[in-house]
């Protein structure tokens, strides 16, 4: 039995707990039983004895056999309680069954048809876990009673189309490997920055040596601004930086 | 990795995530402006600036980019904290948009005095709106936009990688959002990829004070808080970028990042500048 199963029980009755109409039919068929004997008895000119005996057993024999041993599952010894698997739950007391129609052939238990499998198809409902109390305060979920016939509900196979829940957030499925590039994406060469630093220098203020300068893009080249001392210039990239000194006192902070 | 150009077949992908909590009141330093126009202001000029990068045509834009703005902190829209699409008027709501439809519909366009003396007013369209107010809640903002990263990556497998630039002033306040703190939303949103490479994250601490602003460090030595965290969430700059510094004169290191802090308004604008621009093509 898979752990993720639940199980519902419903018990047949007792033969010492059926009813009254049962008691005739039984009564009847030992009847039938011993008339069906005398008539043999004088037919073939037996014993009476023997064959009022031998009525009573077979008819005896008819009603456990007609209102006792079908209703038995299978796999229970007569006598004898079923030993049952209930899976972590400790295995359920027996009860007194309610003085309820017992079962017939023609009246499949209940508990079989009742449950669809729909009721199960939440995604966070966890079978293994109890249910909330019925309103006469009976647990529907915990430990199998005496009077529930036994039924495993398996989980639900997975929807179509769905590989995985809708519910998953974007930071886990950003998780995946990047997508391969499709067969037309074009790329662009990366800028060459292996002469980067050979070619770049670190820009100085030429008037006090400060190095926080405010750069634009100006008609004749760059347009610089020293943010220390107010100094401006004008430099063109390929023509020499002009000579810097340092005067701190010439900056303004 | 970062090789792919920008063309209308693989677009490309820019979301701002733009603080918009209390301290944003706060007035630069040598200027008029509190922080929430300052950053409102650059990325406008920002997205026009992707507008002119993208006209194929007089008048017309094409689709190379969809963009997205995040705020956090007050929500103008719905009201109390938290975070939302900044976008207005028609485009209220709207998490990532087209460069043509954001082309249709700015809220407005206004005149602003232009930079050349003596020249007339420029008419500018406007698309995001100063507002300030709340805390900061930052993570949620990663969370929120990474969603919607996500969902664009998945459509463009073969793009430049989305660039995601965070733009803020102050401590993060929602740090654990759901389970998770600031570095592991940061790291979560970098694991979003194309096949290209991985999210770009970048992220710029305006200071009001515009002191020792440094843009685009190798290290986090000597950054006083929250400078070290948002030092190491941030990317590495790819090369396409680290040659977009060089040409703005900006000089950077090897193993800078996609950092800059203590910046001020024109510091904002030169890391935007490096920040978005990737080489476009048909």
């Amino acid at each position: 039995m898979s752990s993720h199963g639940r199980r519902l029980q419903r018990s047949r009755p007792a033969p010492e707990q059926a009813g009254p109409a049962q008691l005739g039919w039984a009564l009847l068929v030992i009847a039938a039983a011993l008339i069906g004997g005398l008539a043999a008895a004088t037919l073939v000119h037996t014993s009476i004895t023997i064959a009022v005996i031998v009525s009573v057993v077979a008819g005896g024999i008819a009603v456990l056999a007609t209102f006792w041993l079908p209703a038995r599952p299978p796999e229970a010894g007569a006598g004898e309680p079923a030993e049952e698997d209930f899976g972590r739950y400790p295995a359920p007391r027996r009860r007194q069954a309610p003085s309820a129609q017992p079962p017939t052939a023609a009246q499949p238990p209940q508990a079989l048809r009742a449950v669809p499998s729909a009721s199960f198809a939440s995604p966070g409902a966890d079978p293994t876990a109890p249910l909330p109390a019925e309103p006469d305060g009976q647990a529907r979920g915990g430990p199998p009673a005496g009077n529930q016939t036994v039924v495993q509900l398996l989980p639900l196979p997975p929807q179509p189309g769905h590989a995985e829940p809708p519910d998953v957030p974007w930071w886990d499925s950003a998780q995946a490997t990047p997508p391969a590039p499709s067969a037309g994406a074009k790329r662009a060469p990366a800028p060459d920055l292996s002469t980067y630093l050979a070619s770049t220098f670190i820009a100085q203020c030429p008037r006090c040596g400060a190095f926080r300068l405010d750069i634009r893009r100006g008609r004749n080249g760059w347009d610089f601004r020293c943010e220390a001392c107010e100094s401006t210039w004008t430099w063109q990239p390929g023509t020499p930086w002009p000579p810097v000194r340092v005067m701190p006192r010439r900056r303004r902070e | 990795m970062y090789e792919r150009d920008i063309s209308r077949r693989d677009p490309g992908c820019v979301v701002f995530l733009l603080d918009r909590s209390d301290s944003m009141k706060s007035t630069w330093v040598n200027s008029h402006e509190t922080l929430a126009q300052g950053a409102a202001r650059v990325l406008n000029e920002i997205l026009l600036e992707l507008l002119f990068t993208s006209q194929g045509e007089p008048g017309k834009a094409r689709h190379y980019f969809d963009v997205g703005i995040f705020g956090y902190g007050i929500r103008p829209m719905a009201g109390g904290e938290g975070v939302e699409p900044a976008f207005g008027g028609k485009l209220a709501g709207q998490p990532l948009v087209a460069l043509p439809d954001l082309r249709d519909n700015p809220i407005a366009v206004r005149e602003t005095p232009s930079v050349d003396v003596g020249a007339p007013p420029s008419r500018v369209p406007v698309w995001v709106e100063p507002v300030h107010g709340y805390r900061t809640p930052m993570c949620q903002a990663v969370a929120v936009a990474g969603a919607h990263v996500y969902e664009w990556a998945s459509a463009h497998p073969d793009s430049f990688p989305p660039i995601i630039i965070n733009i803020t002033d102050g401590m993060v306040t929602d740090s654990p959002y759901e389970g998770a703190n600031l570095e592991e939303w940061a790291q979560r949103l970098v694991n979003i990829q194309t096949s290209d490479g991985p999210v770009l994250f970048f992220n710029i601490f305006l200071s009001p004070m515009a002191a020792n602003g440094v843009l685009f460090p190798a290290t986090d030595y000597g950054l006083p808080d929250p400078g070290p965290e948002l030092f190491r969430i941030s990317s590495l700059l790819p090369p396409p970028m680290i040659a977009n510094a060089q040409s703005t004169g900006t000089m950077v290191e090897p193993g800078a990042r996609g950092f800059g802090f203590n910046a001020d308004a024109t510091m904002l604008v030169r890391f935007l500048e490096v920040g978005t621009k990737v080489d476009v093509r048909d």
